[in-house]
This record gives structure tokens, sequence and C-alpha cells, in this order.
């Protein structure tokens, strides 16, 4: 494992932000890690890369523990915090500069990191700029360059995308993709979960401090998913097709609300074309016809009953 | 080693892209302050002869005392010093000194001599200009030496001795010492308060830089690096104390080439006297973001605070408090780096000056230890 | 007046400007009246006493009616000299008065600064007390106990001297002064600060998205500058019943004619702030630009200091700055003469005020930049 937590805890006072939390990122992962806000996603990075300290349980990344070798274990991992931390009275390439001489590179081969970060970035017509003067996404993929400008094991991003136009998102996500297949392994974290689906191998889902499910996607959704449910929108209304529609087998309930249908099913039960059948058997068209597949989001809903963007 | 450089070129250099305020509040507005209050104040810090004192002198007395007053005025050490206008009538004079012609009336009254011959007191009147507080003092204390003598005379006689009063001329042995080397000019004044301002300014830079270290997300990506926390530390003090210091030697040889000022004979010891001065500033601002953990908060309150010390410390213009609060000066760190910069320039005491910096010391202790712990407080 | 509400309640919830307002503003006034001096007005005698005898008590007395007097030691005498502490100090060497009760004739030492001739006042003065303590002592040939009867004689003497100050028809006004310059530099300073509101909003937006609103920039500025306005009022009365009741300076024979002509003034300031805002593109700038501009201004046109002080190339610069201006039409006010009188210097204050407003409406034109 490149990550691993055991019974991570962390008080703030009263408040538990981080409740026991058990977590194992195996090299070459994407690992997401989604909740609402405040969930004590932010706290973990922080203790993983030793900014907060750690109130009980233990951290090993790269087989170290944290503690006691903050500096060996930090040497390899880069941040991209939540909010833009650069300088702005420092240009681009200054910035770049200045984060990978703190790691430890020097001369030519620094030289050498800035020119990829920026290219990396796409940010190397702008590397003599001060951030002042970039657009909000700029100094975005700036705060992600500062970040691997040392090329490191792990990187950590704490939701890198919050409030920037879609062309930087996609931006983002697809440099997080191209970083992967570099061969990093990434921590991900976000309140989006179509971001996650998207990027992640595995995720772990939080909510107010605990890791409520951790897997891959798949087998998250099988945590909610031993139903699937269809909604029809039918053309005209007919009572008794609800109930022929309960006798069809693998059918588990169904109700109609003015003219939409919703059937809820056993997983994998392929019974839609039965159900099509039982619909223009009595008389009835089908005008639309949808079949929902579960999300993290339903997951995360079923787990914990809230929206992840209450 | 390298990393502390590493932080603290990277400081500086956004220092010196703020080159607008840097320019404008760190040096051209001390040096244009220095400028106009050298110039202005000029008059007030020169050393400067005295005129004779203009004095309206109205003796009704024809008697043998009043005579006495005459003759005393017409002596010729007492005519250096006041310059005497008869005048005829107290209504006269009152007008001379309603419009400021004199700054003070001796009045003698016509029963003058029959009062002192009966053995009553007998008073000369003065009447002093109220704008004219030195004027009046200085005709009161010449006039005060008249009454001397007949008291004398009086006491003589009462002794029953036939001695005969006279000043005791000579009896004082006087020394001078020459201005020049002793006391500032008002340039001189200036550019020492002005200096020793515009470095607790720096305590700003301090609050900045240091708050950004701890309240701002890229100080804590920095602390995210491998750079243990005392190195982000003493890279940060080192550039402020290297700006600021740098700023304070820039205002130091402007003010020796375009403005004349003299430093001293020990510039060394000045140079070490600034350093601490500068240390203590930034000491001063990080203590200020560390507690109010609020870099505009705390920039807003150290831009209070530095008017307010400098005012205390006289650095706008000499204030004397009065004796029993005269140590409140020493309250402002200011008034410390300014005693020990006036001792070292003028010759003061070499005893003093250590004092000063040795309770400058004290003070960066205090703000640093201060600091120290507040930031643990902050970093949870 | 919905602009204006709002702004006069952030104004007044901001900490700082009511700081200023409430506590710093009163603050250095007092300061400076108490302990500020720029033109001497006494001569200072320090004591070194190392005899310490009922004769030398008795001359320290005798200089004390007419001058201020502190006692030092030998080794400060150089120190008090440096720091102005002292314009003449006379040293009392031990056994003197011993000597001149015996009929020798002993000497004190003085040290003063050799460029100027303050020192030959206190002289005369000293010197004739001396004489007198001489004759006293021939008198007494010798004796002590004589000898300071004769003195006690000496000190019941009938001759004496009456001082009193000139009662004049008008109060002095130099503390006022002194007192308006001050506060119509933390006017401009208060003004300054608040205007920073104004830039604050451009920088944040809200002034575009007021704008969108359905508010005319005429309206918006005007709602802006009556609430700038009404804060400095609010200042100067703070300051006036302040400085009145805690330091009893006096305002002169009518308060509202003082009141009016700051009232002046405080539209200039809120003037040259508006003026500021545009001029500057961030608040960093403005707070450097009022600094390096306040500070020197208020110097220049006699708002520490009394004008007639500086050198006469001074004097001309200060003519074509406001506060100057200010500082005429207050005096007058003072003298107690009619608002009317200064009619000229505050047209020229106003003058001044059109000009900025019309700097700041200026680079106001575009919102969106």
């Amino acid at each position: 494992m490149l990550v691993e937590t055991k019974n991570l805890v962390k008080r703030y006072g009263d408040v538990l932000a981080v409740d026991n939390v058990n977590l194992q990122i195996a090299e070459g992962e994407i690992f997401g890690l989604l909740g609402p806000n405040g969930a004590g996603k932010t706290t973990i990075i922080n203790m993983l890369i030793g900014l907060t300290k750690v109130d009980g349980g233990e951290i090993a990344i790269f087989g170290k523990k944290v503690n006691g070798n903050r500096e060996d274990v930090s040497s390899h991992i880069g941040i991209v915090p939540q909010e833009l931390a650069i300088y702005n009275d420092l240009t681009a390439a200054e910035n770049l500069a200045f984060f990978g001489k703190l790691y430890g590179i020097k001369g030519k081969l620094l030289q050498e990191r800035v020119t990829e970060a920026l290219e990396f970035t796409g940010l190397s017509d702008k590397r003599k700029i001060l951030p002042k003067k970039f657009s909000g996404g700029m100094k975005r993929r700036l705060n992600i360059a500062c970040a691997i400008v040392h090329q490191p094991k792990l990187i950590i991003m704490d939701e890198p995308t919050v409030g920037i136009d879609p062309q930087s998102r996609n931006h983002i996500l697809s440099s997080v993709q191209e970083l992967h297949s570099q061969g990093s392994t990434i921590i991900y974290t976000s309140h989006y979960m179509e971001e996650v689906e998207e990027l992640c191998t595995r995720v772990a889902i939080m909510d107010e401090g605990r890791i409520i499910a951790q897997g891959n996607k798949d087998e998250l959704k099988e945590l909610v998913s031993f139903e699937d449910r269809i909604v029809v929108e039918v053309s005209t209304v007919n009572f008794t097709l609800v109930d022929e529609i309960k006798r069809i087998g693998g059918v588990t309930d169904c109700f109609l609300a003015e003219n939409i249908l919703t059937i809820h099913m056993a997983k994998n039960s392929h019974i839609i074309g039965r159900v099509v059948d039982a619909i223009t058997g009595a008389g009835t068209e089908v005008v639309t016809l949808s079949a929902e597949k579960p999300t993290l989001e339903s997951v995360f809903l079923t787990l914990t009953g809230k929206k992840l963007r209450d | 080693m390298s990393r502390i450089l590493t932080i603290a070129k990277y400081i500086i250099l956004q220092h010196l892209r703020n080159l607008g305020i840097t320019l404008g509040q760190m040096l051209i507005f001390p040096i244009v302050v220095i400028l106009i209050l050298g110039m202005a104040l000029s008059p007030a810090f020169e050393e400067r002869e005295l005129d004779p004192t203009r004095v309206g002198y109205l003796n009704e007395d024809t008697g043998v005392m009043g005579g006495l007053v005459d003759d005393f005025l017409s002596r010729g050490e007492i005519a250096e010093l006041l310059e005497v206008k008869a005048v005829p009538s107290r209504e006269k004079g009152l007008e001379l000194l309603k419009d400021g012609e004199i700054s003070a009336l001796i009045h003698i009254e016509a029963d003058y001599s029959e009062q002192v011959l009966a053995g009553n007191k007998a008073e000369i009147k003065l009447t002093g200009h109220p704008g004219r507080q030195l004027g009046v003092a200085i005709v009161e204390t010449i006039m005060e030496s008249f009454t001397y003598g007949g008291n004398a005379t009086y006491a003589l006689a009462a002794m029953g001795s036939q001695l005969e009063y006279a000043p005791a001329f000579g009896s004082i042995e006087e020394h001078t010492v020459s201005a020049s080397g002793l006391k500032p000019n008002a340039m001189g004044y200036y550019a020492v308060t002005m200096l020793v301002m515009m470095a607790m300014y720096g305590a700003i830079y301090a609050a900045y830089d240091m708050g950004q270290n701890y309240m701002e997300p890229v100080g804590l990506r920095v602390m995210s690096t491998p750079v243990r926390p005392w190195e982000q530390y003493a890279g940060t003090v080192l550039a402020n104390l290297v700006t600021v210091y740098l700023q304070a030697l820039i205002i130091i040889a402007f003010t020796y080439f375009a403005f004349d000022v003299y430093w001293g004979p020990n510039l060394p010891l000045i140079l070490l006297i600034v350093f601490v001065h500068v240390t203590l500033a930034v000491g001063l601002g990080t203590m200020a973001v560390m507690l109010t953990r609020d870099i505009a908060r705390a920039s807003g309150l150290l831009n209070i605070l530095v008017v307010a010390l400098t005012f205390l410390a006289g650095g706008y213009f000499e204030v004397n408090l009065p004796g029993s609060f005269q140590w409140g000066q020493y309250l402002s760190p200011n008034f410390l780096a300014q005693t020990a910069l006036f001792n070292t320039i003028y010759g003061g005491p070499r005893n003093e000056t250590l004092v000063m910096l040795a309770a400058m010391a004290g003070i960066i202790l205090v703000t640093f230890t201060v600091s120290m712990l507040a930031q643990r407080r902050v970093v949870q | 007046m919905t602009v204006f509400s709002y702004t006069l309640k952030r104004l007044l919830r901001n900490k700082l400007n009511l700081f200023m307002i409430l506590v710093l503003t009163p603050f250095f006034i007092g300061i400076i009246f108490s302990f500020g001096s720029f033109e001497k007005n006494s001569i200072t005698v320090g004591l070194v006493d190392q005899d310490n005898t009922p004769l030398t008590e008795m001359l320290a007395q005798s200089l004390e009616e007419t001058s201020p007097v502190f006692r030092l030691e030998e080794g400060e005498i150089r120190r008090a000299l440096a720091r102005s502490q002292a314009d003449y100090i006379l040293v009392i060497a031990p056994g003197f008065s011993q000597q001149l009760i015996a009929g020798e004739e002993p000497k004190l030492r003085s040290y003063s600064i050799q460029e100027t001739n303050f020192a030959s006042r206190v002289q005369i003065k000293v010197e004739g007390f001396l004489g007198a303590a001489r004759s006293l002592a021939a008198a007494a040939e010798g004796d002590q106990t004589a000898f300071y009867q004769g003195l006690e004689e000496y000190q019941r003497g009938n001759f004496v001297l009456k001082s009193a100050a000139f009662q004049q028809q008008e109060k002095s006004i130099d503390a006022s002064l002194a007192g308006m310059g001050m506060l119509a530099m933390l006017m401009m300073l208060l003004s300054s600060f608040t205007t920073i509101n104004l830039i604050k909003d451009r920088v944040n937006r809200t002034f575009y998205r007021v704008m969108a609103a359905p508010v005319p920039l005429k309206n918006y500025m005007l709602q802006n500058i009556l609430c700038f306005f009404l804060v400095l009022l609010i200042q100067i009365a703070v300051m006036f019943l302040g400085v009145h009741y805690v330091f009893g300076l006096y305002l002169g024979p009518s308060v509202l004619n003082l009141y009016l002509v700051m009232a002046v003034f405080a539209l200039l300031c809120v003037a040259m702030g508006v003026a500021l805002s545009a001029l500057a593109r961030t608040v960093q700038q403005a707070g450097t630009i009022a600094s390096l501009v306040i500070t020197p201004m208020s110097m220049l046109s006699g708002l520490y200091w009394p004008r007639s002080l500086m050198p006469e190339i001074l004097q001309i610069i200060g003519k074509y700055l406001p506060p100057t201006w200010l500082i005429a039409a207050v005096e007058k006010v003072m003298l107690g003469k009619p608002l009317a009188s200064a009619s000229m210097e505050l047209a020229i204050l106003l003058g001044f005020t059109a000009v900025f407003f019309l700097l700041g409406t200026w680079r106001r034109a575009d919102i969106a930049k």
C-alpha cells in the first residue's frame, strides 16, 4: 500500500472531525475522497502531509510513518490545495522555481522541471507573467503546476475544480488522467460526484468525519443497487396496468403518479421487454422510458439519507 | 540553510515587486518628511543669540529709589539684555504691549521711594505679554536681581553694618559647550527620528509575510514541502531584516550625501543600533499578526501604533513629558533607538546606549517568544 | 437613500474608523497640548548642588521664582544640554557655603551652550544673589548664625517684584489653532480611510453590482459623499466635545461659526477622498498616496505648528495648499470676527473642493474597469 491509515482520529474541542478513518491506497490508483463540505476530507489530507497534528491512529506513506519522517515523506508528495496557494507577486516561473527549490531541486534540472510543469499545464507562454494578471482558470493551473514541479510519486488534489469555468475544469480533469498515466498515484477529493465517478479507480465516501463506504465504483454501487428502476411515461392512464406489471416476476414494486409509471425490479432481472409488452398490451403507449442506474450520488443518498450538495 | 536562503530570496523578490509601495512608504515618505521638517523647524532647533528683550519702562517716582532703578537699568550688562523704552503713561505702555511692540512693561509708581523709606512693601509692577513667555521671564529674572540689592542693603542695615551691597560679578566660572557635535540641528534630528519611524513601519512587512506563512494557503503549501517550520520562520525573518535594513541604509546614505546630515564618529555602532531596531520592528510585526491572526487587522493596528509610538518618542517634534512622567517615553521602542542613536552620534553616555540596546534586545526576545507561543495555537 | 444608509452602517461598523473618531483624535490632540512645544518659553536651569546647605537651598528657591529648575548629577551635565533639558547648568561645589561665610570668594561653575547667550540672563540674577550673600557674610564676620539671621532679614525684604500677565480682551488662541490643525489632519486621514471603501467596492465588484441595479451613478456617488461627509461631521462634533470638556480647549466666541468652518473643510476632505479613490487602483496604493500627501501637506500648511515658524520659502509653498486657508479662516472666527470676514478663505477651500470632485468623477466614467 502506498498510503495506509489506521484508526485515524482528529478532534477539534468536542467535535470529532475525523473519526477512526482507515484508508488503503495502492500505487497507481486515482483514489477519490468523496463527501460534502465539512466531511473531514481536508483535515485528512492535512494529516497525511503532516500539517495537522494526529490525535489518534497512524499514517504510513511509502511504508514509512509520517510522524518522524515528515521531511522524507513530504518530498515525494505534491499537494494541490483547495484554495489558490501561489504568490501573486512572483511570476509563474518564479513560483515554480521557488517550490522546486524547497523540494531540493537545483540548477539545470530545476530549469527543465519548471519548463515541463509549465508545458504540462499549458502556461508556457505565461512564464514571465505575474499571476495577478491571470484568469481564474490559469491561476488554478499554476496551482497544480506548483504541485508537480518536483515530479512526486503521490499527488494530492483537494477540490481542484471548485469555482472554475468548464473549459479549465476539463483541462484539469484530463491532466489528472495524464498524470495518472505517467505513473503517479493521485488522491482526489471532491464533492462533485460526477468528477469522482469519471476519474477515480477507487473511492471512499465520507460523511461527518467517518468513511461510510470504500471500494471501487462497482463495489460501491452494489451497496445500493439491490434493485433497478425504470420510469415510463405512458400516453393514457390505466390503473389495472399497475397490478398487471406487479405480477411480472422480478418486479418488486410499481406505482403510478399522473401518467408516470415507476417500476422497481430485482437487479439484473432483464424484464424491461416484458414490462413494455404489458404496457402496450393494456392499450396504452410508451411515450418515454428511462432506466436509472445507481450513481455515487444515490449511494451517498442511500447511506446517509442526505444529498451531497446540501 | 539553503532552504532558508531560498525562502528569504523569494520573499525579498516579492518585496521588490511592490516597488511602488516600497519606495513610497519606506523611502520617499521619510525622506520628504525629513526634508520638510528639517527645513520648517530649523529655526526652532537653531541655537541662536537672543536679541535684547524690548521692555517698556514707566518711572513715576522722583525719589531716591526711582533713581536707583534708572541706574540699574542703564548699567552696561543690563543694557545688553534689555532694550528699555521709556513710556509716558501706563496706558501708552499697555498699548505698546498689546501691539506686541514690547514684551513687558516695568512700572515704578509715584510712591515707590516713599514706601521703601517707610519700611513698607515696595512693589515694582511688571506686566507681561501673555504670548511672550520667554521675554517676560527674562525681564522678571533681571528685575528680581534688582530687588536683591535693595533687600541686601536692608539686611545689612538691620545687622548694623556699614557695608554696601555689590553684585558678585565674576563669581561664576563659565564653561560653554558647542552645540555642533553636542545636539542635532533640525535635519539631523529628523533624519534619526524618521529613520527610526521608517524601520518601525517594517513591522507591517513582517506582519504581511508572517501572516502569509501561517494564515494563507500558500504558506501552508510551503509547510507541506520538506521545509522545517523553523526554516520557514527564519527565512521570513531574514527576508524582512534584509529588506527593511537595506531601506534604512539607503536613508542613512541619502541623508548623509544629500542633506549633509552628521551621523557621528562611530558608524559601525550606528549600523548595529539600526539593525537591532529593525529586528525589533520585525518582531513586533510578527507578534501583531500572530495575535490577531488576521493580516489586515494587524497592519491596520500597526499603522496606528507606529504613528502613536513616533509621536510619543518625539519623532515629529520634541515632546517633554512632565518630570514624573518622563519614563513614559521609554515605553516607545522608537525612543530607545533614538536615545541610543543620538548618544552615539553626539557623544552621549556610552553606558546609557548599552542599556537602550539591552532593553531593545529584551523587547525582541518578548516579541519572538510571544509569536512562537501564539504560532503553536495557529497551527493545530 | 439605501446606498447612504448602508454605507453609513458599514463605516460605523468598522472598528478602525470608530477608533479613529472616538479615541485617536482626542488622544493626539491631548498629547500635543499637554506636552508638545515648538517655541521656547523659559530658560531652564539645571542645578548640581554638591553642597546642600540652607544657603544653596535659598539660591535654588530664588532661581525657581523665574525659571524651571531641575536637579541633576555632575555626570549628567552634557546629556542635559544635549537633550535641551537645561539651558543653563550651575554647579555648586562642596564647601561653597562655608567658604562664602568665611569671607572667601568661592566660585560657582556654569555650563551652557556656546552658540547662545541665554545664560547671561540667569547669570545676572545669580550674581545678584551671591553679591547679597557675600556682603552679608562680610557683615557677619564669619559668624554662621549671624549670617543666616541676616539672610532671613534679607529674604523678608520689602523690595518685591509684582508680575502680572497683561489681561487681553481676547483669550489666547494658539492652543486652539493647534487643536484645529490636528483635527484637520485627522479628518483628512479619516476621509482617506473611508473612501478606501469606494476602492474596495470597485475591487470586489460590488460597485459593478450596484451599477447593475437601477441606481444612477450620480446618485450612488452622491449618497456615498453624503455619508462620508456625515461621518466627518460626527468626528468634528466628537472632537469639539472631547477637547473642550477634557482638555478645556477654548473654542472661540462662536462655536457654531467654528463648526461651520470645519464643516467646509470636511467637504473638502470628502472631495479629496473621492479624487483619491478615482486615482488609486488598489487599496494599498491609496494608502501610500494618502500618507505621502497628507503628512507633508499638513506640515507645510501649518497644521502642526504656526506657519510663521517656517522659513519663507516653505510659507510660500504653503499658500498653495488648502489646509493653510482653513487655519486662516479658523483664526478669524476664533478672534470673534464674523463668518463673512473669512469668506475669501472659505471660497478658496470650496474652490479646491470643486477641483477635487472634478478629478474624482473624471476617471469614474468606465464602470466595468
